[in-house]
């Protein structure tokens, strides 16, 4: 008897099975119902902490300031004057980043393994990260770059407009754009950018909802779960393509 | 969702949920596990019913189902190490579930499995399997050789 055929015959019969579409249905029901109400806790929460600024000031709510030790502008020089690969990347991402967010101050991400915006290497990518401050509150940005053999490497999977989207970088190379959470001003955003070029898959994130607490072993980090700390993320995609196109590695 | 995007699930839910509990099945040697697992993968694909785009929504539902067989093993190892033996083992016998290709299959590591009831029950590519599984395919290629050999070795009859 063949192989394929075994299968078959293994996985013949059995039991009737206890799976049902109502069933499905029900707990698929109950887990969104659950998600709807963390989502609507977090918002409850972020009220909670800028309520009472909303309360006084028409419009849109005061933008959240940092507080404590270890925000700073960020100082490329140092970097810059290294020929190590890190460094370099250090030095072009933090004038880069500077540059467009003038008077900005920078904090170090809890879970990344260096300072603001400082590259380092994870396996086998250069990766980067950092909180940012500025007039507008708090947000997160990162960046990385791993070696990729084909620009099938950038592709989201199971995405479509309008979360994701697909367009070129200055030089034509390919990008995507993944867009998760809300497009509007104080509720939770997200963007990742993907482009592939030379040889590699050049990633930046941008977030308004920063969050910077590891998950448990084996969960994701859910954006609707963090507090939102500023209207919008802190470099629009426009910028990330830009920053991404000039990466040299 | 509206009740039309329920109403497409059911239709979905009920041309495979069958293939879907073979599947699991093969993967896992138990009825009782493999249904636990469909449940939990159409619960899952539920969350994302509205997102999934409808020509690669059959892998995408293999892909929720491997993944969750996965971390059942990973849950499982856990809790075997903390556990205390029982102190009588009392064996799980299913239908069909001790012959000796369950024995095989249950023998193989759990990814190599995923690897071989893809490509022989399922009939995907290996390139379809590379891609599931987050594999090269020439790892597919020789994890499914690998396994082939170990169930042809179960399935030969034994000289007495």
């Amino acid at each position: 008897m063949d192989l394929d055929t075994a299968l078959r015959e293994y996985t013949d019969g059995g039991p009737p099975t206890r799976v049902t579409s109502a069933a499905v249905l029900t707990a698929g029901r109950r887990v969104r119902h659950r998600r709807r109400l963390t989502v609507a806790t977090g918002a409850v929460a972020v009220l909670a902490a800028t309520g009472v600024l909303i309360a006084n000031i028409p419009g849109d709510p005061a933008p959240v300031q940092p507080s404590g030790p270890g925000w700073a502008a960020l100082d490329p020089q140092p970097f810059c004057a290294s020929d190590q690969q890190a460094d370099r990347l250090t030095c072009y991402l933090q004038t880069e980043v500077s540059r467009r967010l003038p008077g900005a101050t920078f904090h170090r991400r809890s879970t990344a393994k260096a300072g603001p915006l400082q590259v380092y290497r994870d396996g086998d990518s250069y990766t980067a990260a950092a909180l940012v401050a500025d007039e507008h509150g708090i947000g997160a940005i990162g960046f990385s770059v791993t070696p990729a053999t084909s620009p099938e490497a950038i592709k989201e999977e199971l995405c479509d407009p309008p979360v994701c989207s697909e367009r070129t970088g200055p030089h034509g190379e390919p990008v995507t754009v993944l867009r998760a959470g809300s497009t509007r001003s104080y509720q939770h955003q997200l963007v990742n950018v993907r482009m592939y070029a030379r040889g590699a898959v050049l990633f930046a994130s941008a977030t308004n909802a920063p969050g910077d607490a590891s998950p448990p072993p084996g969960e994701a980090q859910v954006l609707e779960q963090q507090d939102v700390t500023r209207p919008d993320h802190p470099l629009s995609v426009d910028e990330l393509v830009e920053i991404l196109a000039g990466l040299t590695y | 969702m509206g009740s039309r995007s329920d109403a497409e699930f059911t239709d979905y839910f009920a041309g495979r949920v069958v293939p879907l509990r073979r599947f699991a099945y093969a993967l896992c040697g138990d009825w009782h596990t493999a249904d636990d697992l469909v449940q939990l993968t159409f619960v899952k694909l539920y969350q994302h019913w509205r997102r999934a785009r409808p020509e690669s929504l059959d892998a995408y539902t293999r892909r929720i189902l491997v993944n969750a067989f996965l971390s059942h093993r990973r849950d499982r190892r856990r809790e075997t190490v903390v556990a205390e033996p029982p102190d009588t083992p009392v064996p799980q016998v299913e239908p069909g579930g001790d012959t000796g290709l369950g024995r095989a299959l249950r023998a193989l590591p759990p990814r190599q499995r995923a690897v071989v009831v893809l490509r022989h029950l399922e009939d995907l590519s290996v390139a379809e399997v590379a891609e599931l599984l987050g594999m090269a395919e020439g790892t597919v290629r020789s994890q499914t050789a690998r396994a082939v050999d170990a169930l042809r070795r179960a399935l030969a009859p034994t000289k007495e």
